[in-house]
């Protein structure tokens, strides 16, 4: 598109609406802007920045939003889920807000969107080069399990003294068999930093190792944004003899697509008790059911 | 230079230079429909009152006044630089001065402008470089004209000591723009 073009939208945009394109003021977008390069530059590093208020609550998901509008222009389509949801409330009103500041288009399509901002998930189609997934974070930190000083972590990562983190790995082994980390399983990217991947499930850890896909990592209260660029080795906390291993449903499919390749959400029936299995992505189980020539639209669990 | 102010043209630029960093050695098409305006529409894509520059090469009095009218930014000296522009591809060992971080905070590692003749896929004037690291699939060639080979030289030795370093971008006359982050491992060929 040409730069002629783009003004003309502007001046359009900026007619019909009286704040500032994707809300926030453009030397705050600057300095995240500056912050998003540093964080591809060093793959897996928590870059500090001043993070700017937004009218949502810290807590619900303002460090991804933060980079969501630092990177949209009124090209963009953008998708937003919640637990792979398209739907949730939550979802939906981030994707309102960004809508009524931008004017951009919104999809539920994992294909067709340039941005996705999620929480707890990562689709299950593959993503491009093209395509940016924004993840939200609430606790960036991986070695705070192990460290509660702010000051000994960032020491830590700068030397690479990881045998805290290896150590409680060990006694997690020691203790129940196996480790029990379940979301926000600790990796290692480009060989160097240990990594929060944010809670996503164990499923959905290779998905970010060599991948096509730039993955932002935003985290509004403690103000840290970090990236895992494309094909960059990003591999899961692991012992020789006790590997990493996703989980498994075994013999379970969801009940309204009927996928066995997907994440599913276990649904138990309060009153039978139950036990019933659906994918916990959406708009990807609307994809396997339609492709099935249904078309009903599946709402939130 | 309407275009350049632009909140909407800062965007798309910034987009590119996101990409650029993301896929290093990739050559993205900057602003060709008037290549002049490569420069000040980095500038005001990434400077600000908030970080300091400095600026190694001929025509750096010129090139200084022109981001500071653009950005507001503080000129300052080379050690103390956030951003540096080395306006025609050889610093002389001037880089090797470069803020490179510390290992609390490796983002205080400047970034690193330089303005070349051109960017290309392929060729024989130019200087060939081969890269591997993060954003780069098996590895990618560049060829670069209007840089001295030494600033590659010394580009490997201030990122020798990962995650200390310099990220650089190349912007070069016909308006093209390549990423260099210094996570990256280079080769002159
Ligand atoms: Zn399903």
């Amino acid at each position: 598109m040409r730069l002629n073009a783009w003004l003309q939208d502007h001046r359009r945009v900026k007619k019909s609406r009286d704040y500032n394109f994707a809300f926030i003021n453009e030397a705050a977008k600057r300095e995240i802007r500056r912050k998003i390069l540093k964080a591809v530059a060093i793959p897996g590093y928590q870059v500090p920045f001043a993070s700017p208020e937004l009218p949502v609550a810290r807590g619900w998901g303002t460090g991804g939003l933060q980079l969501t509008l630092s990177l949209i222009g009124p090209e963009d389509i953008l998708k937003v889920i919640d637990q792979g949801c398209d739907g949730s409330v939550n979802a939906v009103n981030i994707k309102k807000f960004v809508g009524q500041v931008t004017g951009v288009s919104t999809t539920t399509d994992t294909r067709q969107a340039t941005i996705i901002q999620t929480r707890h998930r990562i689709p299950e189609e593959a993503m491009t080069r093209d395509q940016i997934l924004v993840l939200q974070v609430p606790f960036p930190e991986a070695l705070r399990t192990v460290e509660p000083s702010e000051a000994e972590t960032r020491r830590m990562h700068g030397e690479a003294d990881y045998s805290q983190m290896w150590l409680y790995l060990y006694e997690d082994i020691v203790k129940y068999g196996e480790i029990s980390i379940g979301a926000r399983y600790p990796v290692t990217v480009n060989g160097r930093y240990i990594m929060d991947p944010s809670p996503i499930p164990r499923w959905d850890i290779p998905k970010l190792h060599l991948a096509e896909t730039l993955f932002l990592f935003g985290a509004g209260r403690e103000k840290r944004i970090y990236a895992i660029p494309p094909h960059t080795r990003v591999e899961p906390l692991e012992f020789e003899d006790e590997k990493f291993r996703v989980e498994d449903f075994p013999g379970q499919a969801c009940q309204r697509c009927g996928s066995s390749a997907t994440f599913l959400d276990e649904i138990i029936d309060e009153a039978s008790g139950a036990r019933t299995y659906l994918c916990s992505d959406t708009s990807h189980c609307d994809k396997i059911l339609a492709q099935q020539e249904e078309k009903e639209v599946r709402s939130c669990k | 230079m309407p275009a350049a102010n632009s909140t909407l043209a800062t965007q798309q630029a910034f987009r590119i230079l996101l990409q650029a960093l993301s896929h290093p050695g990739e050559i993205y098409p900057w602003s060709p429909s008037d290549p002049g305006q490569g420069l000040p529409l980095m500038l005001q894509t990434l400077l600000d009152h908030e970080v300091s520059f400095a600026v190694i090469g001929p025509e750096s009095d010129a090139t200084a006044a022109l981001v500071r009218d653009l950005t507001g930014s503080r000129l300052s000296a080379v050690p103390a630089a956030d951003f540096i522009i080395v306006t025609r591809g050889r610093s002389q060992g001037g880089i090797l001065a470069a803020k490179r971080g510390t290992l609390e905070y490796p983002d205080q590692g400047a970034t690193v402008i330089y303005l070349v003749e051109s960017l290309d896929r392929e060729g024989q004037a130019g200087l060939w470089v081969k890269l591997q690291g993060p954003g780069v699939n098996r590895e990618m060639r560049a060829m670069i004209t209007g840089l001295a080979a030494d600033e590659i030289l010394d580009l490997q030795k201030i990122n020798q000591e990962f995650p200390l370093g310099v990220d650089s971008f190349f912007l070069d006359r016909a308006g093209q723009v390549m990423g260099l982050p210094r996570s990256s491992l280079l080769e002159v060929q």
